[in-house]
């Protein structure tokens, strides 16, 4: 499948001048990821983790220390302008000028980048009325009219950087049906985020980054066998703690009457050994991908 | 590159109007008082001889040419030996300061950067509103004393005017090409305008501090004050080539390095 994204080894440190003085940053450390065509890709990471400065660097708005950026196949520096014609971009934190009216904003994107087809659709479909001054819209309007302005010449690939943050659920719903709808259509998205139910939605694969480095790329279906879950069991009678000692069985916590027994993998011997008691009651819940992501992480800071 | 220059005029539409018409108010007061001092030559030359005469030159006014029965020594020393270029000051470094610093700061330049257009062109096209901007201002301050003297049946010769036009530009051009530069290294308006406020501040006082110290004299050619020679224009109808030399050179240099710099800065940090 054709690439759309390809960083490789990409690398930014942030100084004054190149002097390496208490200012120096090395947000982003070396990272390389492939972005497919069709996929929804979710860069994972907690905040400072240099999402936002491998987005801008993708965006060319920042310039690479070292490394190589290609967007559907083309130099992202030298051929920027060219790829912003097919790329559409959401900021993180949506800011546009104060005075102009939604309606301006939208007028001057379609004098930059010619006449939109869709967007009366998304306006109507927003419920967004671009009648009044961007400075008087609320969170959620800023954020619609940031939409718009990204997805209203359809474009081939689509970067968004945190594209739910303080928004309400309801938004946040109408934002992946979006999502699921540009998939549908073939449209490529990377989105960043650093809310992991959110990735668990939307994205196919999701790459995982930690102090400017890329600590696990995995396909969202993938981390799901790989995930662990919560065994919660009460017993009507006596039982062994010891007889839940077996592989798969990460940790077991005792509780009144029962066990909270953490389980990865396969969990049909887990039932099995249930079945052989009597019992009052029991839950299996899926720990969440925030779960997976902690372990993740434990796991890569022990290394 | 068209929408983006009328964006930044529209943008500031409000700043320009009320520079424009304020230094034509100036103007246009100035206009209405010349019939008051005109005629009285001979006290205001008693008065002037008890004056130093650095303190003439520190002013940039020949006294020499200081003549109240004509309205273009009046107006030269009354309105653009300071008013004026007080003005076109603050107006060139607050638009300079807002175009790159200041989108920076707002984090706005992130959508114009998202957009299929260079970056030079963005930088280009705020620099053509800026000059826009520039042209406007000078032609309503300026030539506003074609109706004013009109008002008050006040003779004035349009050459002076034309010339002091072209000075005004030239000075204001120079002001903004470096505060375009300051823009487009700086990533706060505030900086931007600290930086080209304080240089233009330096600059007059290097001016004024040569005409007192002749040791110190040669220093008043790094100031932009020395170039402009309102008196020169508004009386003798003449610019020295020099000073064309200096702001054209001063202006097209700093636009390159600000264009340059733009678009190799990192931008949205």
């Amino acid at each position: 499948m054709t690439n759309i994204i390809e960083v490789v080894n990409l690398k930014k440190y942030f100084s004054y001048f190149g002097i390496k003085g208490r200012d120096f940053v090395k947000a982003v450390d070396g990272i390389s990821l492939e972005v497919k065509k069709g996929e929804v890709y979710g860069f994972l990471g907690p905040n400072g983790a240099g999402k936002t400065t491998t987005i801008r660097c993708i965006m060319d708005f920042i310039h690479p220390t070292s490394g190589s950026i290609k967007v559907l196949g083309k130099d992202a520096h030298k051929d920027s302008v060219f790829l912003k014609k097919k790329i559409g971009y959401l900021p993180g934190n949506v800011r546009l000028y104060d005075k102009w009216t939604g309606q301006e904003h939208i007028d001057f994107v379609e004098s930059l980048r010619g006449k939109s087809k869709f967007v009366e659709d998304l306006k109507e479909r927003f419920n967004f009325d671009p009648g009044k001054k961007f400075k008087t819209y609320s969170s959620g309007n800023k954020q619609k009219l940031g939409l718009i302005l990204t997805l209203m010449h359809e474009p081939e690939l689509i970067i968004m950087d945190e594209p739910t943050l303080g928004l309400d659920p309801l938004l946040q719903n109408e934002i992946y049906e979006i999502f699921d709808e540009l998939q549908k259509k073939g449209h490529t998205v990377f989105v960043s985020s650093h809310n992991l139910p959110e990735v668990e939605r939307i994205c196919n694969r999701v790459g995982i980054i930690k102090e400017g480095k890329i600590v696990g790329i995995e396909k969202v279906g993938e981390l799901g066998e790989k995930r662990l879950r919560k065994v919660t069991v009460r017993f009507d009678v006596k039982f062994k703690k010891a007889d839940f000692e077996f592989d798969g069985v990460e940790k077991i916590e005792e509780i009144s009457d029962g066990l909270i027994l953490t389980v990865r993998g396969d969990i049909n011997p887990i039932v099995k050994k249930l079945a052989s008691y009597k019992l009052h009651d029991l839950e299996i819940s899926h720990a969440t991908l925030e779960d997976v992501f902690l372990e993740f992480y434990k796991g890569k800071n022990n290394v | 590159m068209f929408s983006i220059i009328w964006r930044t005029i529209k943008d500031r539409k409000i700043s320009l109007i009320s520079y424009s018409l304020g230094a034509a108010a100036f103007l246009e007061m100035y206009v209405a008082l010349f019939p008051l001092f005109a005629g009285k030559q001979k006290e205001f030359e008693k008065l002037l001889n008890l004056y130093p005469e650095q303190l003439f030159q520190a002013l940039g006014m020949d006294k020499a040419s200081f003549n109240l029965a004509r309205i273009e020594s009046f107006i030269a020393t009354e309105h653009f030996s300071l008013i004026w270029p007080i003005m076109a000051i603050i107006m060139m470094i607050a638009f300079g300061g807002a175009q790159i610093a200041g989108e920076i700061e707002k984090g706005t330049i992130e959508t114009i950067l998202a957009q299929p257009i260079s970056r030079l062109k963005v930088f280009l096209s705020k620099y053509l509103a800026g000059l826009a901007n520039l042209f406007v201002f000078v032609v309503v301050s300026v030539f506003a004393i074609a109706p004013f003297s009109a008002i008050h049946n006040v003779d004035y010769k349009i050459e002076n005017f034309i010339k002091m036009a072209i000075l005004g530009f030239l000075f204001g051009l120079a002001i903004f090409s470096f505060s375009m530069l300051a823009s487009s290294v700086f990533s706060e308006k505030g900086k931007s305008n600290l930086v080209v406020g304080g240089t233009i501040i330096l600059m007059y006082v290097i001016n004024t501090i040569s005409t007192f110290k002749e040791s110190l004299k040669n220093l008043r050619y790094l100031s932009f004050f020395y170039y402009y020679d309102f008196s020169a224009a508004m009386n003798k109808n003449t610019i020295d080539g020099l000073a064309i030399w200096v702001f054209l050179g001063v202006s097209i240099t700093a636009t390159i390095l600000g264009a340059v710099w733009f678009m190799r800065r990192d931008v949205g940090v």
